[in-house]
């Protein structure tokens, strides 16, 4: 279980606030997700596991989301036969490997490609937002990249 | 002019986009002519077409470590449910330990004396109670086995329960699987026996997303089991499951 949280619980817990809103109910459909990958170790065995993992988080919030229009729920162990990705999943699982390096980059790293892409900042502007010489920026944004490819790659997300 | 080095150095900020259009434009310049700086630039290239699926509020989140009481939340259920299976697993092993035993004390009285070993000491993890002789042949399923189940379905079609039952030392275990009660209602499973005892074996709230089964225990063994019940906390009864 240690293994799971420490591998899974972070981009599980990341992708489930992003579809709530809702932090604590969040950590409640995580530790409902890892249980149930934990019950059934079975279900994981030869395949990747941030698929099946996501599929059975996002069955967890549209079942709350059904619930709570107050409609009879149904109950049963109905995620685990919802197996195969489609695309929208596949995208999550994707961007969210994307999120997480972007995330592992050292800061000095991750912080200049917010700036100079995420906030569209020019070379010159970001060295001013950041307090660093132009030449740094440039060096840093290039290290950045070469620093995320390798992360993704790991990932097995090649670009 | 402008040399690989410092080309080099450019090519982060050439492809987000965020060189002034004077540097741009010698660094195009010179991967026009330099084909080890285009191929460094193809490295490169697409990795803004990733940054794009991703929002800086994802990273922000993505950054976010789960907190540790969520670990310990997993690792304390993941101890409750290891000790209900050990429990489980203990009836086999006394189960096994009683015919082990059974066939040294066959052989101890058919072998010589100086060949008598004295019986091998089994510990169970469960401690081994003397279980009163069983009216029908033993209960505890092999591990893997499928435990026994019973179902059924109110005569209005929504409500429909099963429960597994798994016997154990002192009773049996019950895995409770319910559907089509409506969120937000107080159940309890009541265990019926064939003297018509009722135990209350387990309650729950059927809350927005709730577990999709329920634990519980009863004392009555298995064979003793007449019926399950579901009543709701004002007592209504909503299903009756005849085991």
């Amino acid at each position: 279980m240690r293994a799971l949280f420490d591998e899974h619980a972070r981009p599980l817990l990341g992708y489930v606030i992003r579809l709530t809103g809702d932090r604590q109910r969040a950590e409640d459909i995580v530790q409902e997700t890892l249980l149930r990958a934990w019950r059934h170790p079975e279900a994981l065995a030869g395949r990747p596991a941030r698929p099946w993992l996501f599929t059975v988080a996002r069955n967890l919030v549209r079942d709350g989301h059904r619930a709570r229009l107050a409609r009879p729920r149904e109950i049963g162990d109905e995620a685990l036969a919802v197996l195969p990705a489609d695309d929208d999943l596949d995208r999550a699982v994707e961007s969210w490997a994307v999120a997480e390096a972007l995330a592992d980059l050292r800061p000095e790293h991750r912080e200049v490609l917010i700036e100079t892409y995420y906030r569209g900042r020019s070379v010159k502007q970001a060295a001013d937002v950041l307090g660093i010489p132009q030449g740094t920026v440039k060096s840093r944004t290039y290290y950045a990249l070469r620093a995320l490819r390798l992360a993704l790659e790991e990932r097995g997300l090649a670009p | 002019m402008i040399d690989c080095s410092a080309v080099r150095t450019a090519l982060g900020a050439h492809v987000l986009g965020a060189l002034d259009p004077g540097e741009r434009a010698r660094v195009e310049e010179h991967l026009a002519e330099c084909r080890a700086c285009a191929a460094e630039l193809a490295v490169l290239a697409p990795l803004p077409g990733l940054l794009a699926k991703v929002t800086e509020r994802d990273v922000e989140q993505a950054a976010v470590q789960p907190p540790a009481h969520l670990l310990d939340r997993l690792l304390a259920e993941v101890a409750r449910e290891r000790r209900r299976q050990r429990a489980r697993l203990g009836v086999v092993a006394a189960a096994a330990a009683a015919a082990v035993a059974a066939a040294v004390a066959a052989f101890a009285g058919l072998a010589p004396r100086e060949a008598r070993t004295p019986p091998v000491a089994i510990t169970s993890p469960a401690p081994v109670t003397p279980a009163p002789v069983p009216t029908r042949p033993p209960t505890p399923a092999p591990s893997g086995a499928p435990a026994p189940v019973v179902s059924a379905g109110a005569a209005d079609g929504r409500v429909a329960a099963s429960v597994e039952m798994r016997p154990r030392a002192n009773g049996t275990d019950l895995v409770v699987r319910l559907r089509g009660v409506p969120r937000g209602t107080r159940c309890s499973l009541v265990a019926v026996s064939r003297d018509d005892g009722r135990e209350y074996t387990s309650s729950w709230f059927v809350d927005y997303y709730g577990p999709a089964r329920y634990t519980g225990m009863t004392s009555f063994p298995r064979d003793q089991i007449k019926a399950f019940e579901i009543v709701t906390a004002d007592g209504r009864t909503l299903l009756r499951i005849p085991a």
